[in-house]
């Protein structure tokens, strides 16, 4: 039984973790939910190993542990996918940012020109942009 | 929304490239005087942004690098915004002729988007190798696609009229091979119609071109995988004037 207390004392500190860092705002919530999902049901599960051992009698596993390897894989590859597609999200919408920064930093730095051209009381030089006379 | 600028926008974008950049804008302005000059500095590090700006082109800063795809995207949406309707991709190497860049413009009359192609008639530019396979296999593949025969599908020397930039807009991926391959396959199944002139290249006047074959057959992989990706991904409906010209 000392296997499975173990379990169970880390999936208590891994809780513990998960739930302090969402109050910190360290991670976002929607990726806490799955772990906080995970770490209730190895609290669970180690409480309650007989459930495991119903489990896989049912689906015809024969040793209860493999149930655990092929589920846990299996949700690995799941986090791994939506990790991969926030990422993706992300740089894209940082691209997007950096675009915006820089058109912006072009119309302030034109703006900023004319501003100082007009103060110093001479017309601002028309570059090949501003084709409006003033 | 900016006035209609009836003047093309050449687009250039550089990374890191303060020892050459300044001379090609200045190539440009006097060969071309036609055109406005956007370079766009994809993450510089070094001064490409000043040196560019003091030559008497327009300047956008990307802050970080975002490759050539990335780039020009950036100079795709400043032209949109200023009222462009055509724009041109200019390298700021050198390697492609200023005094080419009517040439490519003047494409546009038949066309949505024109090519200037390296080794059509003109020029003493060659390849060898896996590179001379993956070019020879994507030009044939898109020469399919665009109902035209186009020999070098990989030139950055290429010009766009409206109709193409907000194609662009829509979808220009930010991608290794993105900018060339996989925005010409979409472009063409979204509809925009493809036109190639022959152009001359010139020596890079500053880096080096890479011959190493290793890197080539990475190249001929990477540029049948942006193929395949481009195959695949869904058209565009383009909006112009909000009307839908498809």
């Amino acid at each position: 039984m000392t296997g499975n207390l173990i379990t169970l004392i880390l999936a208590i500190f891994a809780l513990g973790l998960i739930v302090v860092w969402v109050r910190r705002g360290t991670i976002r919530e929607k990726f806490a939910v799955i772990w906080l999902f995970l770490g209730a049901l190895t609290v669970v599960l180690s409480g309650f190993p007989q459930i495991l051992h119903w489990t896989s009698q049912r689906l015809g596993v024969i040793v209860p542990a493999n149930l655990i390897f092929a589920l846990v894989l299996l949700l690995l590859v799941g986090v791994t996918l939506h990790l991969t597609w926030e990422l993706s999200t992300a740089e894209d919408e940082t691209r997007v940012l950096a675009e915006e920064s820089s058109i912006l930093r072009n119309s302030l730095e034109r703006l900023e020109a004319e501003v100082e051209a007009l103060k110093v009381g001479a017309t601002p030089s028309p570059g090949p942009e501003s084709s409006e006379p003033s | 929304m900016h006035t209609l600028e009836p003047r093309p926008l050449v687009i250039m974008p550089a990374w890191n490239e303060d020892l050459i950049v300044g001379q090609t804008v200045s190539e440009v302005i006097i060969k071309a005087p036609q055109c406005d000059v956007l370079v766009v500095s994809d993450g510089s590090t070094d001064r490409t942004a000043e040196v560019a700006a003091k030559a008497g082109a327009q300047v956008l800063v990307l802050p970080f690098n975002l490759g050539v795809g990335g780039a020009m995207r950036a100079g795709f949406k400043y032209a949109q915004r200023r009222g462009y309707s055509t724009v041109i991709q200019v390298d700021a190497d050198g390697q492609h002729d200023p005094k080419d860049i009517q040439i490519v413009l003047d494409g546009l009359k038949t066309a949505d988007i024109s090519i200037g192609a390296r080794f059509a008639e003109r020029g003493s530019y060659t390849v060898s190798g896996p590179r001379k396979w993956a070019m020879g296999f994507l030009a044939f593949v898109i020469s399919r696609l665009a109902g035209t025969k186009l020999t070098d599908v990989t030139s950055g020397f290429r010009a766009g009229n409206a109709r193409a930039i907000a194609q662009y807009l829509d979808h220009y991926p930010a991608e290794y091979l993105g900018d060339t391959i996989d925005s010409l396959v979409v472009a063409l199944r979204s509809g925009c119609t493809v036109v190639q002139v022959p152009v001359e290249m010139r020596a890079r006047q500053a880096g080096t071109p890479s011959h190493n074959p290793f890197k080539a057959g990475i190249y001929l992989g990477r540029s049948v995988l942006a193929l395949f990706l481009a195959l695949t991904r869904k058209r565009s409906v383009l909006q112009l004037e909000g009307q839908a010209i498809l």
